[in-house]
């Protein structure tokens, strides 16, 4: 036999076997990639929302004006947050509409969460026209309640017989969204 | 003219999009809103102090004066009445009448309030009572815990007023326009 033969046989055996080497090697990868993009998710949810107090002419209310406010009834309203970043909730009134220009200071805030209330607010403080924040917390939090008591200030001399009203708006900013 | 056209394009598409992707940061807030109703009725608190106050006329002594006078001054500020109101209010006040050992004038009962300036209706100084109510002091505005400090007087009259006990009532009232 030639060497041109022997090369000829060699190339047809090689290429008859060819798939069979492939079979051999029969393995394929498949790459599956997982993303998950979590956009900055927070919600405040609030019960109670609506509270309100009828002074009439009874001890209760000589007590109240004599010391010189009216708390509501507490845990009403209760705030509950849930954040998946760093948050902060803040307060702000609307003003009274009543009788007369009643001060939107008359209106005070408490938040009796355990943890994360800020700002002085742990205690009753004043509200006012512009946003205060009364709690925050540097990471995420789930469903964390926030009961919230409001006292109105009195004065025999200013406070009129009849309906005081007031909107308060609370607001959940998570930051860096 | 095509570049500049497509360059404006994609400025109007950058103007669109970024306040949007801006937008979308500044949002990134949740509100609730809570409404707070104080409903507040009229009120007024009337207290007394020193209500029941006693004179005795004693023979040789202080009877002598006070029948010479014609009248007996009770204690100053007895009693002092303190009145709280949320509105314009008016205090007044009425008398039994005594009880004793003759129908004694119910006018023979005199008060002055020493209130200054919400006294009214000549009660600044002595003025006697009657079994129907006399307005003795008010404002058209609330008060708080504000004093008046009332006396009393009684007329004497060495042919009326036989010895024995000579007990009144006197009643005060604080009301306002709309309680």
């Amino acid at each position: 036999m030639s060497v041109h033969k022997v090369l000829i046989l060699c190339l047809g055996f090689f290429l008859i076997i060819a798939p069979f080497l492939q079979a051999a090697e029969d393995a394929d990868d498949g790459v599956s990639t997982v993303t998950l993009i979590i956009e900055p998710s927070f919600n405040l949810g609030i019960s109670d929302q609506a509270v309100s107090e009828i002074l009439t002419n009874n001890p209760e209310t000589y007590t109240a004006f004599d010391e010189g406010f009216v708390e509501f009834a507490s845990d009403k309203p209760i705030l509950r947050i849930s954040a998946n970043k760093t948050w902060k909730i803040s307060a702000k009134s609307s003003g009274f509409s009543g009788p007369y220009d009643k001060a939107i200071t008359d209106l005070h805030l408490r938040d009796r969460a355990t943890a994360n209330v800020e700002n002085g607010f742990g205690d009753y403080k004043a509200l006012s026209a512009e946003d205060q924040e009364f709690a925050a917390s540097s990471s995420g939090t789930t469903r964390e309640d926030h009961p919230c008591q409001y006292k109105v200030l009195l004065d025999y001399e200013k406070d009129l017989p009849g309906t005081y009203e007031t909107v308060v708006t609370f607001t959940l900013v998570a930051n860096g969204g | 003219m095509k570049k500049r056209r497509l360059i404006l394009i994609l400025c109007l598409i950058l103007a669109v999009l970024i306040p949007y992707k801006y937008g979308q940061a500044g949002e990134d807030s949740d509100e609730a809103v809570s409404t707070v109703t104080l409903i507040i009725k009229p009120a007024c608190h009337l207290t007394i102090t020193d209500e029941n106050v006693s004179e005795t006329l004693v023979k040789d002594s202080s009877a002598e004066g006070a029948f010479s006078a014609g009248y007996v001054e009770f204690l100053p500020d007895k009693p002092t009445l303190q009145i709280s109101s949320n509105q314009d209010w008016k205090l007044s006040v009425r008398s039994s009448g005594f009880n004793g050992p003759y129908s004694k004038s119910t006018a023979d009962l005199m008060l002055k309030n020493d209130n200054v300036g919400h006294a009214s209706n000549g009660f600044s100084d002595y003025k006697a009572l009657s079994a129907s109510d006399q307005e003795i002091a008010s404002h058209n505005k609330g008060v708080k815990n504000e004093s008046h400090p009332c006396q009393y007087k009684v007329l004497l009259d060495y042919e009326n007023d036989i010895p024995g006990e000579y007990t009144a009532t006197v009643t005060y009232t604080l009301s306002t326009s709309g309680a």
